[in-house]
């Protein structure tokens, strides 16, 4: 069965199309390699599929259902996470950051905590769970932010160039995340212009080019 | 040059010693300042987040118009004020010339402006990416709102103080709707006007010491918070 | 939600406070609105009036210190509950117009021109007014005038209509204040004012100023000050029993003695309208 299916999606920036895609499958609980040079609509991609912008045209369903945008979104928005290429740390402490999805899911402080600090454990961040998250380097807060991603339980990772300005050793630990990730049945859709280092770890992969789909499979 | 240590002596000591009128009056100005700033603040922030966040049509024109409301001079707005509180004006049955609230409703109208423009600089300064990472984590939209308005909570904690320490300071709203009636209305700034007509410098040096007072332990407390 | 707890707490303690007698009076009674001239206030005889009013009387007193023109239009709009001022056409003018009741006289004391030391118009020892303010118009010294519409700017109005004058150029310059501030810029710049002797000896007794008294003793520098409720019939809402009491006091022998008692430097400020010596 498939994760997400879309249906002549067209997005336009200023005009010009940065997304033309006609007809396009992504599998549930394997990983999906979305692949292809800077500019050619990856991060465009899987915004649309996070439900976070809208496309100018076209169908987007995940698992059967039409996505919705906005408001209207929510609820895709609970089983469907975004972990941006360069991720944004909220003002406040790694731990808190970390908890932020398990809060709005209604847990208790106490239970988001724990949430928090098992995620942050699991990409060696536990020691900086107290400190300011403006504060951290480049490299921890690409870990953090994963382990925030992670923290929020959803069904389907998106991940924006995830091993971007990561370091040899934990760019194997991502793949060993990601490969758990996929084991336990989560569908995963990561971004790369590494494509050596993610076909490693994928079992599928989508190609584009100046927007449109170039290979599949 | 001795007139002039003569007087921060005196100013000094009678501030120190706790006149009653000096106490008196700062407690006026506080009293007064902290209510123009609550209310400012619950007319003000919301305002200043709706033009940060929102697009309608004549957002543009508010924003100029807020900004412009800026740099009216407060005794103009003490006049406007004045006649809508006077018994001859609209809002003349309510007897509230020549009382804290009326220089609390003038101050209002002085602080909703500032605490506009400074919030919503404040919130439209939050970085983009703010409100799209807290939605792809799951938050509802007014969630989202809400963690956007956290993460500008410093310059908002900044435009409400900076409300403070201008109302606290203010003199021509206290003077036209206070009446600067001794020991009711009257603050610290007038109190400064009226003593140096009467030649007594020194007096006015003490108001003016603990007006100083007041407006240092709020940039304390803003610098503490922005640290935190 | 610890910080929202607090908060309302503190707003809480904030609004009753608000409402707290001032003063820690535990009065509830209804406070007096006098409109008074700034003439009084800075010459201090209001704070000895109105502490022995409230003293005894138990009516606390709100005493907006302003010109007279100011104080007069405060009152008509029914701003204030009653008027202690010095302008009798104005006041004529008030009663007539039905916003005041009948003008009683309080006291009195007189106009005089000071200036600095070295009298450049030559005015010194004259007591024709008009006369003094023509020499310092033909030697166009510097005079300031308060120019507030207070008793004090319309009396010198008066002296220039007299004087067969209207005065203008750069030595005849308007402050636009009170009877303390033009005092205070007379003395800074050097030029001559026209003043109440009640506020020039107050100022002068605690060496604020340092200027010379050269006009007395003209017919037309007589500075009467009078007390007039607001009429009621006008402004219902006006604490017409207060008022009533307060002008009471004014006139009574106790506030009469109180106004000839009251000196500064040594000398007498006002006199009191009912005087027994």
């Amino acid at each position: 069965m498939s994760a997400f299916e879309l249906k002549d999606v067209f997005v336009r920036f200023n005009g010009k199309p940065v997304l033309d895609i006609g007809d396009l499958k992504m599998s549930e609980g394997v990983v999906t390699l979305l692949s292809g040079a800077n500019g050619a609509g990856k991060t465009t991609l899987l915004r649309v599929l996070a439900g976070l912008q809208r496309p100018d045209g076209g169908s987007v369903a995940y698992k059967g259902k039409p996505v919705g945008y906005v408001g209207a979104g929510h609820r895709h928005r609970l089983r469907v996470t975004l972990l941006h290429q360069d991720p944004y740390m909220f003002k406040r402490k790694v731990l808190t950051n970390v908890a932020y999805g398990p809060i709005v899911r209604g847990m208790t402080k106490s239970e988001a905590g724990e949430t928090a600090r098992s995620a942050l454990k699991r990409v060696d961040c536990a020691h900086l769970a107290d400190r300011m998250a403006t504060s951290l380097s480049g490299g921890e807060r690409k870990r953090v932010a994963l382990a925030r991603s992670l923290a929020t339980g959803a069904e389907a990772l998106l991940l924006d160039e995830p091993s971007a300005g990561v370091d040899a050793e934990n760019t194997e630990r991502l793949s060993e995340i990601i490969g758990s990730l996929a084991e336990s049945g989560k569908t995963i859709v990561v971004s790369s212009h590494q494509p050596d280092w993610a076909a490693s770890i994928a079992q599928e992969s989508v190609s584009l080019a100046y927007g449109k789909v170039e290979s599949s499979g | 040059m001795n007139f002039l240590l003569e007087g921060f002596r005196e100013g000094f000591l009678l501030a120190l010693r706790g006149d009653p009128e000096v106490l008196s009056a700062s407690w006026v100005t506080i009293k007064v300042a902290l209510g123009a700033t609550f209310f400012g603040g619950l007319f003000g922030l919301p305002v200043g987040w709706f033009l940060a966040s929102k697009k309608f049509r004549g957002r543009g024109a508010a924003i100029a118009i807020l900004q412009s409301l800026l740099g009216v001079p407060t005794v103009v707005i003490g006049l406007v004020v004045y006649g809508m509180l006077s018994r001859r004006g609209p809002l003349g049955f309510a007897d509230l010339l020549f009382t804290p609230s009326a220089m609390a409703i003038g101050l209002v109208v002085l602080a909703v402006p500032i605490i506009s423009v400074f919030s919503m600089t404040a919130v439209a300064s939050v970085d983009e990416r703010a409100r799209e990472t807290a939605m792809t984590l799951g938050a509802s939209s007014r969630r989202a709102a809400w963690t956007v308005l956290r993460e500008a909570r410093f310059g908002l904690v900044a435009a409400v103080l900076g409300a403070f320490g201008r109302v606290s300071s203010e003199v021509g709203i206290a003077m036209m709707l206070g009446g600067n009636i001794k020991g009711f209305t009257r603050t610290l700034t007038t109190g400064i006007a009226l003593e140096s007509s009467k030649g007594e410098f020194g007096f006015g040096i003490a108001l003016g010491v603990v007006l100083m007072i007041i407006i240092l332990f709020t940039n304390i407390v803003s610098r503490l918070l922005q640290r935190s | 939600m610890k910080i929202a707890g607090l908060f309302s707490a503190s707003l809480i303690v904030f609004i009753l406070l608000w409402g707290a007698p001032e003063e820690g009076r535990a009065d509830r009674v209804r406070p007096l609105r006098v409109a008074a001239t700034t003439t009084t206030k800075v010459s201090g005889i209001l704070d000895v009036l109105h502490s022995a009013f409230e003293k005894r009387s138990g009516i606390r007193i709100h005493t907006i210190a302003v010109g007279t023109g100011q104080a007069i239009r405060i009152a008509r709009n029914g701003d204030a509950d009653v008027l202690l001022v010095h302008s009798p056409e104005a006041e004529e003018k008030f009663v007539r117009d039905g916003y005041g009741l009948k003008r009683r006289l309080v006291m009195f004391n007189y106009f005089v021109i000071a200036g600095p030391e070295v009298d450049p118009a030559r005015i010194g020892g004259m007591n024709d007014g008009p006369a003094a303010l023509r020499r310092i118009a033909r030697r166009r010294a510097l005079f300031f005038s308060r120019g507030d519409d207070s008793g004090t700017h319309r009396k010198e109005r008066t002296l220039w209509d007299a004087a067969g004058l209207v005065p203008s150029g750069v030595w005849y310059q308007s402050t636009g204040q009170g009877m303390g501030e033009t005092l205070r810029i007379a003395d800074e710049k050097r030029g001559y004012v026209l003043t109440d002797r009640g506020s020039f000896l107050k100022l002068v007794s605690k060496k604020r100023i340092d200027l010379r008294i050269f006009v007395t003793g003209d017919k037309r520098f007589l500075n009467p000050y009078s007390v007039i409720l607001v009429n009621p019939e006008k402004h219902p809402h006006v604490n017409i029993r207060a008022a009533m009491k307060y002008e009471d006091f004014l006139v009574s022998s106790e506030g009469q003695r109180l106004i000839g008692a009251y000196k500064a430097g040594g000398e007498r400020l006002f006199s009191p309208a009912f005087s027994r010596n």
